[in-house]
């Protein structure tokens, strides 16, 4: 899964989705208007709405028209399902395999822990308000998606470096993984108050 | 609007799914000579038989269609602000990106540092930012720059890889 696909969800699906829509209704529409409005010639905008070759179409094909209509209703239905399940799913992992090659048994470790030892140990750095993180499956391997709030006043390249290469690292230890994908997102937030003595 | 885009993308999916599996019902229970069970074909049929396509009712429902598709095409063209700005890549190789809002609040706090200014504004789109900063100094003298000087050190302060030009607008209540 893609940095944007982890971070935005259906976006994406859901804007090709409703473009494909919004261009069906706006030919439907605008073909019913131009028709209704002459622009093929009053005979044609005087003829009923369900017209006569379509009737007779159906009428000489009524053993497998009806069954194609079900079946395209079903795909239809099906993909729409899809659609739907697809604006709550979360790429969200709860377990990662750690078992070594050629081991007989199986080591599972839970997601939530290992994110969360993550983020514990974003939030001991300077500068940091708070974090999250969040391991996600993109399908070949776990990528680790973290929301960090950074104080305004913190050299955030510097901070952002010293997350990729102390916290990334003890990190991908634990996993016992040489290297994983991650996307960082910062948000600036108010500068921490300053201590007065 | 991205939000207004999954409440339609949610109730267009469920109106699918919903439609669809009762069409699909309604053909076997035609198939099997019942009368219609949800959906009103027959009283659609009908209207389709007995009105053409210049009359009143067939026209408001095209127009119907035309605006609703016009509507959501919009919706989906419309240019929307971007929710995070990514970082320079330089030697990593992961990405991180800054929330658009926090950077804005950001370069508030910083305009608003600059000597002289009273209140700013910053609003980042995908291709500039812009800063509003107000001044009650009536001569305000070089003002403008020092606040766009406040700003650039800032934005260039988070390495961001393609920072939207800035530009600067001073309210400043001018001379008497």
């Amino acid at each position: 899964m893609s940095e944007q696909a982890a971070t935005r969800g259906p976006d994406r699906l859901n804007r090709a989705v409703l473009v494909l829509l919004s261009l069906v209704l706006l030919g439907a529409g605008g073909y019913a208007l131009a028709r209704g409005y002459e622009a093929f010639g009053t005979e044609q905008a005087d003829e009923e709405v369900l017209l006569e070759p379509v009737r007779d179409f159906v009428g000489r094909n009524e053993n497998w028209f009806w069954i194609v209509v079900l079946g395209l209703c079903l795909i239809v239905a099906y993909l729409a399902l899809r659609w739907l399940v697809a604006q709550f799913r979360s790429p969200r992992l709860t377990e990662i395999d750690l078992t070594a090659e050629g081991s007989k048994g199986s080591t599972q470790l839970r997601a939530a822990g290992a994110s969360d030892a993550l983020a514990d140990d974003i939030e001991n750095y300077r500068g940091v308000s708070s974090a999250s993180a969040r391991l996600v499956d993109d399908g070949e391997r776990p990528e680790v998606d973290m929301r960090v709030e950074v104080n305004d006043d913190a050299d955030v390249p510097a901070l952002r470096a010293k997350i990729e290469d102390e916290a990334l690292r003890r990190f991908c230890q634990a996993l016992g993984v040489s290297s994983v994908n991650a996307h960082l997102h910062l948000r600036l937030t108010e500068p921490a108050p300053r201590l007065v003595r | 609007m991205r939000i207004l885009s999954r409440l339609i993308a949610l109730a267009l999916a469920l109106g699918l799914v919903v439609g669809g599996v009762l069409i699909a019902v309604e053909i076997v229970v035609a198939e099997i000579g019942r009368e219609p069970w949800v959906i009103p074909y027959d009283r659609w049929y009908r209207s389709a038989r007995t009105n053409a396509w210049s009359s009143p009712s067939t026209r408001q429902l095209a127009l119907v269609l035309v605006v609703a598709g016009l509507l959501l095409l919009l919706l989906q063209l419309a240019r929307r602000r971007p929710r995070a700005l990514a970082m320079e890549t330089g030697p990593s190789v992961h990405s991180a990106d800054l929330n658009r809002k926090g950077i804005e609040q950001s370069l508030e706090r910083a305009v608003n540092r600059v000597d002289g200014v009273s209140s700013a504004k910053a609003r980042i789109s995908s291709s500039r930012t812009r800063i509003t900063a107000s001044s009650g100094r009536r001569l305000p003298g070089d003002l403008e720059a020092r606040v766009k000087q406040a700003a650039e050190q800032r934005m260039a302060a988070l390495k961001l890889a393609s920072p939207p030009p800035l530009s600067v607008t001073l309210q400043s209540p001018g001379p008497r």
